[in-house]
C-alpha cells in the first residue's frame, strides 16, 4: 500500500470487480481516458484483472481508496522505463461524485514523489486532452508542465481534438519540494 | 547486435558454444581461480547445451568474447541479477587460458561498462571474485572496480576455506575515470 494525503494507493485484487465493472461501463468516465470503449462484461473485466495480478516491469495499476475506505478509483505508471528513467501516468476517478475534491491532485503528487524517490526517475510525464481543462489545472498545480502538442491526436466526441503532453523533471520537482 | 572494442567483439551466447563453455570449464587451472562459482565437478557438452537453453528462458544475459579477426571464442562474460529499478548487475567473466595476460579481460568488462553506464543508463555493477585470483582483481580494479567487502571463507577448495571479496563499480566512478 502506498499512503498518500486523502488516499492510500492499494493492489488490485479481484474483489474490487464490481468496482472496475462500474466506473468503466461509464461513458462520463472513460470518454477521458483517451479511450471510447464497447460496453464491457464482466468476463472481460474479470480477464484484466487477472492480468494486473501478474504484474510486470513495464506498467502497474493501483486502486485508490479513500481514507475511509471508498474506492474511487484506479491509477498508475502506464508506462515505466527504466532505462530512460521516466513514467507515464495514469488516472481515472470513477466514482463521479468524487470529482471536485482534489482526490485527482493527491493522487498525482503521490504517484510522482514515488516515482521520484523510490524508482530514481528522472522525468514524470502524462497526456491529457486539451479540452480537458480541469484536469491541466490540476497537474499544472502538480508542478507538472505543458511540453508540447500532438495535433489532433484523440478522437474524441465526433472530432478529433489535440492531445498536450505534460511532464516534470527530477530538479523541478525538488525545487518545488524545497520551497514547501 | 554485438558490442565490439578495439580487439574485440562481444555476441550473444549460442547452443554451439556448449563445447568451448564445456572445455574452459573443465580446464582444472581456469577451474582453480574460479572459487566464486561453485565449480567442482566436470561437466559435458550435453549439460552446457540445457544450461545455455534453461538460461535463454531467463533475464540473464551470457556473451561469448571473441577476437574481431575470426570468430573462435576466448571466453564467456555474463551479466545476473538485473535489477532494472535500481539499475544493478552482476558481472563476471571467463576466458581460456591461452588468452590470459593479454589485455582481453580489462578490455572486454571496460567495453561492456561502457555499454551498460551510457547506454544502458545503469547505476551500479558489482562482482564477486576469489581473493587469490590477483589476476582477476588486477583487471577488475583497471577497470574502476573497488573492493568493498570480504565474504569470509565463502568457499572450500584443497582442503582449505577461501574466502571472496565483493567489488563494484559505479556510473561516477567510472565517468571520472574516463574524462
Amino acid at each position: 500500500m502506498i499512503r498518500g494525503e486523502k488516499v492510500d494507493l492499494i493492489a488490485l485484487t479481484m474483489d474490487y470487480l464490481p468496482s472496475y465493472l462500474k466506473w468503466f461501463n461509464d461513458p462520463e468516465v472513460t470518454d477521458m481516458l483517451g479511450d471510447t470503449r464497447f460496453p464491457m462484461s464482466e468476463g472481460k473485466e474479470r480477464e484484466w484483472i487477472e492480468q494486473q495480478l501478474t504484474p510486470k516491469d513495464s506498467y502497474r495499476v493501483f486502486t485508490i481508496r479513500t481514507k475511509k475506505g471508498k474506492l474511487i478509483g484506479n491509477c498508475g505508471y502506464n508506462d515505466i522505463d527504466y532505462q530512460n528513467r521516466y513514467v507515464v501516468l495514469g488516472i481515472d476517478i470513477g466514482e463521479k461524485d468524487m470529482w471536485d475534491n482534489g482526490y485527482g491532485e493527491v493522487v498525482i503528487r503521490t504517484l510522482t514523489k514515488i516515482a521520484f524517490e523510490e524508482l530514481a526517475m528522472h522525468k514524470v510525464e502524462l497526456g491529457v486532452h486539451s479540452t480537458n481543462e480541469r484536469a491541466i489545472a490540476c497537474y499544472k498545480k502538480c508542478g507538472f508542465v505543458i511540453e508540447g502538442c500532438e495535433r489532433e491526436h484523440d478522437f474524441y466526441r465526433g472530432g478529433y481534438i489535440d492531445s498536450l503532453r505534460m511532464g516534470i523533471l527530477k530538479d523541478e520537482w525538488l525545487r518545488l519540494k524545497k520551497k514547501k | 547486435m554485438n558490442i565490439e572494442s578495439k580487439r574485440l567483439m562481444l555476441r550473444a551466447v549460442e547452443p554451439d558454444d556448449a563445447r568451448f563453455l564445456a572445455d574452459i570449464i573443465n580446464d582444472p587451472e581456469v577451474r582453480s581461480i574460479l572459487g566464486a562459482y561453485d565449480l567442482v565437478f566436470p561437466v559435458s557438452v550435453d549439460m552446457e547445451e540445457r544450461w545455455i537453453a534453461a538460461e535463454s528462458k531467463t533475464e540473464d544475459v551470457h556473451l561469448i568474447v571473441t577476437l574481431k579477426k575470426g570468430s573462435a571464442p576466448l571466453g564467456i562474460l555474463s551479466l545476473k541479477d538485473i535489477n532494472k529499478r535500481n539499475g544493478s548487475a552482476h558481472l563476471s567473466i571467463i576466458l581460456e587460458k591461452k588468452s590470459w595476460d593479454r589485455g582481453y579481460g580489462t578490455e572486454a568488462v571496460t567495453e561492456v561498462l561502457s555499454f551498460l553506464f551510457h547506454k544502458k543508463n545503469m547505476h551500479r555493477v558489482w562482482l564477486r571474485v576469489a581473493e587469490y585470483n590477483e589476476r582477476a582483481i588486477a583487471c577488475y580494479k583497471k577497470c574502476g572496480f573497488k573492493v568493498e567487502g570480504t565474504l569470509r571463507e565463502d568457499h572450500y577448495a584443497s582442503d582449505a576455506w577461501h574466502s571472496s571479496l565483493v567489488m563494484s563499480v559505479l556510473d561516477k566512478d567510472f565517468r571520472r575515470k574516463r574524462s
